[in-house]
């Protein structure tokens, strides 16, 4: 059923099977907050460590919560056709569930500098960010100012379109993941420029942030991800 | 979550008419005159107003560091950010609340929107709140309240729950709204009496209910910071 196939997942880790929880008839799959591969604190200076412990245990463990109880609505509503109710659970969907895929893939994006933090991507994506942005620093540059630039909250993003084979720069607002701005796009690198994301420590300064996180971006996630979808 | 003062702003509300402008507050601009020895020229630039109250008054509900950062960082930063925008464009000289509306452009923003309007949504959240506020509403406001929304404890739950579905960053408003449809730029052409009615708008990042020609009576901001 197409539903069900949108509420499969893989948790950060791999070693950690999804936990299910069997809802109604039916049951439905539910969602846990994935574990970080690093401490809370491994990422200073570029990110404090309270802000990587609010952020994960709290904002993230809140989309996760609400998109299981919007799961768990929807689950009901369709099994009674309440049409109405399911097409108004939609945004609940989208900003939550959003939120529980953009975190999952932003832990990822993120590593130590002594796992590998801040190295340039090498490799096919290295290369292929020379020949879209003319090297690495140009690449930086437009992503960084795009995310200063962008409004209210939202995320800015490195992603692959698959079917044009090229790398793009893109942003989405709110909780909206890259495939809402082109179902084809594949986001290898995203960056959180919510206020939460960064203001307990770079306070009003969003360009501090972005001239700060590159340090810590894990470019050999982000490879892994354009090589696999590449082949 | 901070509770506001329910107190309507200095217009009265009875008095309002059929015109679109319905007697919202006109933002005073600042003029400066510079001469030289040429030619005089008038420039004018928005001022960043304080709150009408010290910084720490409004503790323990809102401390001093959070009103410094608030307004002291961000609504100066729009407005200085603002007026180096509009210089010496067509939107230069005009009051706050005119470059908000033609910036608007039916939703076509242009780019100085963001910042006028966080200019004026923010200088009217700093006339919301006050030391010593909170309590109820009095008098015709309590009565529209109560009409609209049955009571005033079920407009506090009401607004509440859309300050806290308010997705993203963005405002949430107690607008009052005449002789208007729910459309932008459509003007009711049978306004009646019970037109006349309370809402509570929910606005993404820097929209506010000006656009729609409501008349805005207290907002809360709801972006996180």
């Amino acid at each position: 059923m197409a539903i069900r196939s949108v509420l499969s997942t893989r948790t950060l880790s791999g070693l950690k099977e999804t936990s299910s929880k069997l809802l109604g008839f039916r049951g439905i799959q539910t969602f846990t907050l994935p574990d970080l591969p690093y401490d809370y604190s491994a990422l200073e200076p570029a990110i404090s460590g309270e802000i990587m412990q609010i952020h994960h245990q709290k904002h993230h463990q809140t989309y996760v919560t609400n998109y299981n109880n919007a799961l768990e609505q929807l689950d009901q509503a369709v099994n009674k056709g309440d049409a109405s109710t399911v097409v108004k659970l939609h945004s609940a969907i989208q900003f939550n569930g959003g939120g529980h895929v953009n975190h999952s893939i932003f832990w990822k994006n993120l590593a130590p500098v002594n796992q590998g933090g801040g190295e340039p991507p090498k490799g096919a994506l290295g290369g292929a960010i020379d020949t879209h942005f003319g090297s690495l620093e140009g690449l930086v540059k437009k992503m960084s100012a795009e995310g200063a630039a962008l409004q209210g909250s939202g995320w800015v993003w490195l992603g692959l379109d698959k079917e044009l084979k090229k790398l793009v720069v893109d942003t989405t607002a709110n909780q909206d993941p890259l495939v809402t701005k082109g179902a084809s796009l594949v986001p290898l690198v995203g960056i959180d420029v919510w206020e939460h994301a960064y203001y307990l420590q770079y306070k009003n300064v969003r360009p501090d942030y972005l001239k700060n996180v590159w340090k810590v971006i894990n470019w050999k996630y982000a490879s892994e991800v354009y090589e696999s979808e590449c082949k | 979550m901070m509770t506001a003062a329910v107190t309507a702003p200095f217009w009265s509300l009875s008095s309002c008419s059929l015109l679109p402008c319905q007697g919202r507050m006109q933002w005073k601009r600042n003029e400066k005159k510079r001469f030289s020895r040429k030619v005089a020229f008038i420039t004018a630039g928005f001022e960043l107003k304080p709150p009408p109250y010290p910084l720490d008054a409004l503790e323990p509900h809102m401390s001093q560091e959070t009103l410094d950062y608030h307004w002291g960082k961000h609504h100066k930063t729009y407005v200085e950010n603002l007026n180096k925008q509009i210089v010496g464009t067509d939107l230069d000289g005009l009051s706050l609340e005119e470059v908000v509306l033609l910036s608007y452009n039916r939703g076509n923003m242009l780019p100085a929107f963001n910042n006028v309007a966080q200019a004026w949504n923010h200088e009217f959240f700093s006339e919301s709140i006050q030391p010593g506020g909170g309590g109820k509403p009095s008098g015709y406001l309590l009565r529209l309240i109560e009409r609209d929304f049955g009571s005033f404890n079920d407009l506090l739950e009401r607004f509440k729950a859309a300050a806290a579905s308010n997705f993203g960053s963005g405002w949430t408003w107690l607008a009052y709204k005449a002789n208007r449809l729910d459309v932008a730029n459509a003007i009711n052409p049978l306004p009646k009496e019970e037109d006349k009615t309370l809402v509570i708008v929910k606005t993404p990042n820097a929209v506010n209910p000006l656009v729609c020609d409501y008349s805005p009576l207290l907002t809360i901001d709801t972006w996180e910071v």
